[in-house]
């Protein structure tokens, strides 16, 4: 009875995809693109206010853009992320604060940006980390490690913010904002996994990206509310959560090889019963 | 003549400039700009350029007080929706200037106002109430065409000015802010070929429904860059070009069949009319628009359609 389970590998788009982001995450090593240009929802009539009749932006154009938002960010302790912080921040550069228009919009182009911001300096932190455990073996560390001083650090980027987070958390959560914010969380994911070593070419590229994304959400807002010295709480909250994933993991890949197991079982069992009734004449085993 | 609380600064150039203009030429559009060789259209006629400034300034003055009415009845109440999409575009600011040219009869900058007036009330009642906030809190609340607010000029609440160039639209407009209680806004006769302000004096540079009756748009174009603050904002509403092809034959037979014997019936002139339809289908379209808005000096330069581009929002910044 050589039946065989075999586990067919979905070539395809999980690998295209895992291969392509790689690759383009090596090209973008400092570029922002944290800015929403297209994530704004529009009128009744129209999809967005860019979108129809916006060529590609100037390069001068976006790089404005840029320096309009980062002068902006000081203000958000006190205007919040909101149209206000960036009119002040266009005012400070000698703009008319009408510029917020360029914006749509508003509050969330500002955290846009601050989020791809702090992605950015993330894979620069990550690739410099890399290559000193390359030059260096004791700075080697293992996988749940890596990502857990990764989640870390990233999220201690956040503590500038830490007044006024919960006001971007609620912007990203609008739906109209939401595929941008789910874009910023998935380039985050990707750029964690794959400077932790993932290469995977299946399903897992998903589900591991699916799984960290979870534990980060998770740590971010336990960080919201959390008061305790230097937010020793959110990172023992973090380890908790990375180690139940690993456990299951582990429970899921046992679950996996039980399965086969049962599988085999079961077929064995059918075809004693189809033997018994005598319709297996033509069994090819 | 001219309305109390006014601000005095930079008021004696401007009034040097309006008295001279508009008494030379009765109309506002100023002399010399025009030229009587060269060509170009009067609805689907061709005249020179001096005789569609004078047609034009004629057809404003003929529509004028029946303008409103007109408004209404021609697209069926939804040129108040395209308004009130346009002036919630502008998002407007405090303490930012507000140039609205062609702005007649001062629907833009009621709204401008409202705008304002509302935002500012989501302010006062969600922050802290400081000192000079808490007194004008409840008269506010309590009565909305209350101008308490913007009649005190220590605390002006907006600083808006409007450039048309036929006094008779201008006329019906500052009878409109009477009635309303609006005070403080300047109401200037002008050309937007050559608008009697300074170089960057303004933070937003409003037209509605006003830049296809110009003679040379790309010299009320030049203009608006030359008024404006750098990062100072332009924006243009105007009727554009449809580009379904079902949608366009229904607007074109209603437009072209329907607005001038209602303008025969309801203000007795079917001739403006007829040219307020021609000019529509005279104007460029919205790319052409959009590439000559550039042309002047304004960028990251977008545009938003309305009603399946019977009318569209053009939009650029000065920087």
């Amino acid at each position: 009875m050589g039946g065989v389970w075999r586990q067919v590998i979905p070539f395809g788009l999980p690998s295209l995809l895992a291969t392509r982001l790689g690759y383009a995450r090596l090209l973008q090593t400092s570029s922002l693109h944290g800015i929403a240009e297209e994530g704004t929802s529009g009128p009744e009539t129209s999809s967005s206010l860019d979108q129809e009749g916006s060529d590609l932006e100037t390069d001068g154009e976006q790089q404005l853009k840029e320096e309009i938002l980062q002068a902006s960010l000081p203000f958000v302790h006190t205007h919040g992320w909101s149209q206000d912080a960036i009119a002040q921040g266009a005012e400070t550069l000698g703009y008319s604060s009408m510029v917020h228009g360029m914006f749509p919009g508003g509050g969330v182009d500002l955290v846009n940006y601050f989020y791809g911001q702090c992605n950015s300096k993330l894979d620069g932190s990550l690739k410099a980390a890399i290559k000193a455990a390359e030059e260096n073996q004791e700075l080697r560390k293992g996988t749940t490690t890596f990502i857990a001083a990764a989640v870390e650090e990233r999220l201690r980027m956040n503590i500038e913010y830490h007044d006024s987070w919960h006001w971007a958390l609620a912007l990203h959560a609008s739906p109209s904002n939401m595929p941008k914010a789910l874009h910023n969380i998935g380039t985050l994911m990707d750029t964690i996994w794959y400077h932790a070593g993932d290469r995977s070419y299946d399903f897992n590229w998903y589900t591991k990206r699916g799984i960290l994304a979870a534990v980060y959400k998770s740590t971010e807002l336990c960080m919201l509310q959390d008061k305790s010295e230097d937010f020793q709480d959110t990172w023992a909250f973090m380890n908790r959560r990375l180690s139940d994933v690993h456990s299951v993991g582990k429970c899921v890949q046992e679950g996996a090889s039980f399965l086969g197991g049962a599988g085999n079982l079961v077929k064995a069992g059918i075809l004693t019963a189809l033997n018994m009734a005598g319709m297996n004449s033509k069994s090819r085993f | 003549m001219w309305p109390a609380g006014r601000r005095m600064v930079s008021v004696v150039p401007r009034l040097a400039f309006a008295a001279a203009r508009c008494t030379a030429t009765a109309s506002g559009h100023a002399k010399g700009e025009y030229s009587t060789d060269k060509e170009t259209h009067f609805g689907f006629e061709h005249v020179s350029e001096e005789e569609k400034a004078q047609k034009v300034h004629k057809v404003f003055e003929n529509v004028a007080d029946k303008y409103d009415l007109m408004n209404d009845l021609m697209s069926g109440f939804v040129h108040r929706a395209w308004k009130d999409h346009f002036v919630s575009r502008l998002q407007p600011r405090p303490n930012t200037r507000l140039l609205d040219v062609a702005g007649g009869t001062g629907d833009i900058v009621f709204r401008y106002i409202q705008h304002l007036r509302y935002a500012s009330l989501g302010a006062r009642v969600g922050a802290a109430a400081s000192p000079q906030h808490t007194t004008t809190t409840d008269s506010s609340t309590s009565d909305s065409s209350s101008s308490d607010s913007d009649s005190d000029s220590s605390q002006r609440l907006y600083e808006i000015s409007v450039c048309d160039i036929s006094e008779s639209m201008l006329g019906v407009g500052r009878q409109r802010a009477e009635a309303l209680g609006h005070r403080g806004i300047d109401w200037v006769c002008g050309d937007a070929q050559k608008l009697p302000f300074e170089e960057g004096e303004f933070d937003c540079y409003t037209i509605a429904f006003g830049i296809r009756n110009v003679v040379d748009v790309q010299k009320a174009l030049d203009e608006a860059y030359r008024v404006l603050k750098p990062g100072g904002r332009f924006m243009c509403l105007e009727f554009s070009h449809v580009k379904n092809p079902l949608v366009r034959w229904a607007y074109d037979q209603y437009s072209l069949n329907v607005i001038p014997p209602m303008g025969q019936v309801v203000a007795g002139d079917w001739a403006s009319y007829q040219y307020l339809v021609e000019s529509i289908r005279k104007f460029p379209d919205q790319e052409t628009f959009k590439e000559m808005i550039e042309e002047a000096g304004f960028r990251n330069v977008t545009y938003e359609n309305l009603t399946l581009g019977v009318a569209a929002i053009h939009s650029g910044f000065k920087i």
